[in-house]
C-alpha cells in the first residue's frame, strides 16, 4: 500500500496544473495531442534505448577484439544511457514536429491556445 | 508516429505493472538448498573500487564464502576478482579471508578472470592441478543459474551456494524496476552467452 504513496503528490500536482491551465484559457479538450505526444516520446526513448543498448554492446565487443583491453558490457546497461535516449527522443520529436508541419503539428497547437 | 504512440502506452502500462504490483516476486530465483561439503569453495567476482574498497556485493559475496568454511565444508577457498587499478579483488579479499581467521594456505586467489567465463576457465585450471572437480559456488542469486551452467560447462560439479541474508524481497516500486532490470540484464547475459558457446 505505501508503494502507492508517491502518486499522490503526482496526482495533487496534475490536478494543479490542469486548474491553472484552465485558467489561463485552455480548451478543456485539448489534452489528447499532448498526451499523443507524451506517449510518442515515450515510444521512442524505447525505441532510441534499444538502438543505443545494442549499437553499445557491438562496439564493446568490437573492442574488446581490437584493443585486448576489457570493456565490460555492463557499461551499456548503465542508467544514465535511458536517460540520454530520453533526450534524444524529446528533441527527435520536436523536430518531427516542426519539419512535418508548420504544417499538422503547428496548426493543431494553435488552435488548442486559448490566448 | 502511430506506432510510437502504441509503444509507448505499452511501455508505460508494463512499467505500471512492474511496479506498482509484486509481480517481479515472480521473478525471484527458486531458494537454494543448504550447501553440502565439497572438495573447494568458489566465490566469484564483482566489483572493487581503484582504491581497494569492495562493493557491497563483493564483500557479501565473500563474506558468505568465509562462513561457508568457517563451518568447514571445504578445505580450500578460492577467491576471484579481477585487478583495479594497483589492486585485485581476489587479493583483497583473501586478506580479509585470513583477517577472519581462514588459515594462508587454505586460500587461493585468482585475479586474471574478467567475466564469468574467464573465472570458469581459469579457477578451472587452478584447481585441475590439485585434483578438485566438485565446487560450491559462491555468487548473487541472479547470477547463479549462468555462473553454475559456465563451471559445470568446463566439468566441475556444482553445488550452489548463492548469498543469503539479504533482504530480496522490495516494495518500494523504484527497488522492483532494479529487481526487473538485473533480471532483464540477467537473461541478456545468458543469452549472449549460449549463441557464445554455440558459436565457438
Amino acid at each position: 500500500m505505501e508503494a502507492y504513496f508517491i502518486l499522490l503528490p503526482v496526482a495533487l500536482t496534475s490536478w494543479a496544473a490542469l486548474r491553472l491551465l484552465r485558467r489561463r484559457g485552455a480548451s478543456p479538450g485539448a489534452w489528447r495531442e499532448p498526451l499523443f505526444r507524451t506517449l510518442e516520446c515515450v515510444g521512442l526513448t524505447v525505441v532510441f534505448a534499444l538502438v543505443n543498448t545494442l549499437l553499445g554492446a557491438a562496439l564493446t565487443l568490437l573492442l574488446r577484439a581490437l584493443a585486448r583491453n576489457f570493456v565490460s558490457l555492463y557499461l551499456t546497461t548503465d542508467s544514465v544511457l535511458l536517460g540520454l535516449s530520453a533526450l534524444q527522443a524529446v528533441a527527435f520529436r520536436w523536430w518531427w514536429g516542426s519539419g512535418r508541419g508548420n504544417g499538422k503539428d503547428a496548426t493543431e497547437s494553435q488552435s488548442h491556445r486559448g490566448d | 508516429m502511430k506506432a510510437c504512440r502504441v509503444l509507448g502506452a505499452l511501455t508505460l502500462a508494463v512499467l505500471a505493472v512492474l511496479a506498482f504490483t509484486p509481480l517481479t516476486d515472480l521473478l525471484e530465483p527458486p531458494a537454494a538448498p543448504l550447501p553440502r561439503p565439497a572438495q573447494a569453495i568458489v566465490v566469484l567476482g564483482s566489483y572493487m573500487g581503484t582504491d581497494g574498497t569492495l562493493s557491497a556485493a563483493s564483500l557479501q559475496r565473500a563474506v558468505r564464502g568465509i562462513q561457508l568454511y568457517r563451518r568447514g565444508l571445504a578445505p580450500l577457498l578460492v577467491m576471484a576478482g579481477a585487478q583495479q587499478g594497483p589492486l585485485a579483488e581476489a587479493e583483497v579479499r583473501a586478506a580479509l579471508a585470513r583477517e577472519f581467521g581462514v588459515p594462508a594456505e587454505a586460500v587461493l586467489a585468482e585475479a586474471g578472470g574478467k567475466t564469468t567465463h574467464d573465472e570458469a576457465l581459469r579457477i578451472h585450471r587452478l584447481l585441475q592441478a590439485r585434483g578438485v572437480n566438485d565446487l560450491l559456488l559462491v555468487t548473487s542469486m541472479e547470477h547463479m543459474p549462468r555462473a553454475r551452467e559456465e563451471f559445470e560447462r568446463q566439468g566441475f560439479t556444482v553445488a550452489p551456494a548463492p548469498v543469503t541474508g539479504i533482504r530480496t524481497s522490495v516494495d518500494r516500486p523504484e527497488d522492483r524496476l532494479g529487481q526487473a532490470r538485473r533480471w532483464a540484464q540477467e537473461l541478456g547475459a545468458r543469452l549472449y552467452y549460449r549463441v557464445a558457446a554455440a558459436l565457438s
